[in-house]
């Protein structure tokens, strides 16, 4: 055997990242085009194992046929959660392939969902999701648990406009019960706690309504990375695919609910292919998907969409922005902007 | 010894233990064990690492989470006692540390 090292890979340096792309390619692994970190075992000057993590998910792991069954992978995986938890993550996920599950199982990682022929889908803990789930029960008020129609719906709200309302209002009156999530992610302009709180004063006047933190289950960094990265569409589904079988499984089973709302998709790629994904999977699951029609402005000509509340943000067109929020969101803005919290939002250019 | 954070020791290779201790607000001690050798040895990895734990003053708050691939007893105790005084933040504090053998 030859002399071992390991060392981070980057793009920066073209032959060890030609390596790497040659040993996933020959392991049948997808390189993702969004990763945080990637390491790399060599023997001399051959890479021989990797893996990487993108914020606290390992993926793009694998080790050269002709290396395994050394404790390679177990070195990679120590290396990648002991960098992780130096950044103070200790729940870490896990993205592999269907037939590598047992090997991991063996590193401590319990599978959360298994795609047939794509991807398994685990985490470092072995009671994490059951917490979780305790969690939403628990927040509940028993008054609309267990109700026969019972719907989810999540939401990033980046800010809540008018047309967020209309698709609770929708919700809430056709429905018994309504589930709100609210995307956890620290991915947009606006914080997960200004997003909540704008959505919770947009909705206090519904009594059936309830809200929940998305936690990582649900269009989170670690199951839907795409909602927070532009992907091609072959990816997203992907991500989409793997989002949704979380939902069906876990938490439409532990709140009962039959129906996933969801607001028609005009606009954005992303969320369209979401939707399809959706709309094909979650009824093999016993959970029916609703599709919601978009509101538009007061134009008549122009869906109501939480990006253009941005832009006029950024022209502090405060006139344009009260038509299309509703008035809780509308004083929370000018309060932020008051606390002088409106800057960063005015002067971000992304797609969140 | 009080536990402030999370703190983790150890790998995932042959003959070790890769063990985090995460202060709870229960009155136990929980052990999560992955162990390739539960079935002759799970007992006796638990009762190591109880044993290691109440040595150091730990006794209640705690949820252990540990992947054995093997370990000897005085793995595991040394894997316990690095995690444990990470979790304590007082690693390196040498005045308090019991150095032993």
């Amino acid at each position: 055997m030859g002399w071992m090292t390991l060392r981070q890979l980057t793009p920066a340096l073209q032959l060890d990242w030609q390596q790497l792309e040659g040993l996933l390619e020959q392991e049948g692994i997808e390189l993702d085009g969004h990763l945080s970190y990637t390491v790399g075992l060599f023997e001399d000057n051959t890479l021989i194992a990797t893996g990487s993590y993108y914020e606290q998910t390992l993926r793009c792991l694998a080790v050269s046929k002709t290396h395994q069954g050394g404790g390679l992978m177990n070195q990679i995986v120590t290396h990648l959660t002991d960098a992780l938890y130096r950044k103070g993550i200790h729940h870490v996920f896990l993205v592999t392939k269907p037939e590598y599950q047992r090997l991991f199982e063996d590193l401590g990682f319990f599978t959360l969902v298994k795609l047939p022929n794509t991807l398994v889908f685990m985490e470092n803990k072995q009671n994490a999701m059951d917490l979780y789930l305790k969690r939403l029960v628990q927040e509940t008020p028993e008054s609309m648990r267990g109700l026969p129609k019972t719907a989810g719906l999540v939401m990033n709200a980046n800010p809540f406009t008018l047309g967020h309302l209309h698709l609770v209002t929708q919700a809430a009156q056709r429905y018994d019960a309504v589930h709100l999530f609210v995307v956890q992610a620290e991915a947009s302009v606006f914080s997960f706690e200004d997003r909540y709180q704008m959505i919770a004063d947009g909705v206090a006047h519904l009594n059936n309504v309830v809200l929940h933190a998305s936690g990582p289950y649900v269009v989170s960094m670690a199951t839907f990375p795409s909602y927070f990265l532009k992907e091609p569409a072959a990816v997203v589904a992907g991500h989409a695919a793997l989002d949704v079988t979380l939902f069906g499984t876990y938490l439409a089973k532990a709140l009962g609910i039959q129906t996933r709302i969801v607001g028609e998709e005009p606009l954005c790629e992303t969320t369209r292919a979401y939707v399809e994904v959706m709309a094909h999977l979650l009824p093999t699951m016993d959970v029916s998907c609703e599709v919601i029609p978009r509101v538009t402005d007061p134009t008549g000509s122009v869906p109501i969409s939480a990006s253009k509340v941005r832009q006029l943000l950024r022209d502090n067109d405060w006139q344009g922005i009260e038509a299309i929020v509703p008035p809780s969101t509308l004083k929370h803005l000018k309060q932020m902007a008051a606390d002088g919290r409106l800057e960063t939002v005015k002067q971000s250019t992304g797609r969140h | 010894m009080k536990l402030l954070t999370i703190g983790r020791a150890g790998t995932l290779e042959s003959s070790d233990l890769l063990i985090t201790l995460e202060p709870s607000s229960s009155s136990d001690i929980e052990i999560q064990l992955k162990s390739s050798v539960e079935k002759q040895f799970g007992r006796q990895i638990r009762a190591v690492i109880l044993e290691t734990l109440e040595s150091l003053g730990i006794t209640e708050g705690v949820t252990v989470t540990a992947v054995d691939k093997g370990a000897l007893d005085c793995v595991i105790k040394a894997r316990v006692s690095c995690a444990a005084y990470r979790a304590a933040g007082t690693a390196g504090d040498s005045t308090v540390y019991n150095w032993e053998v």
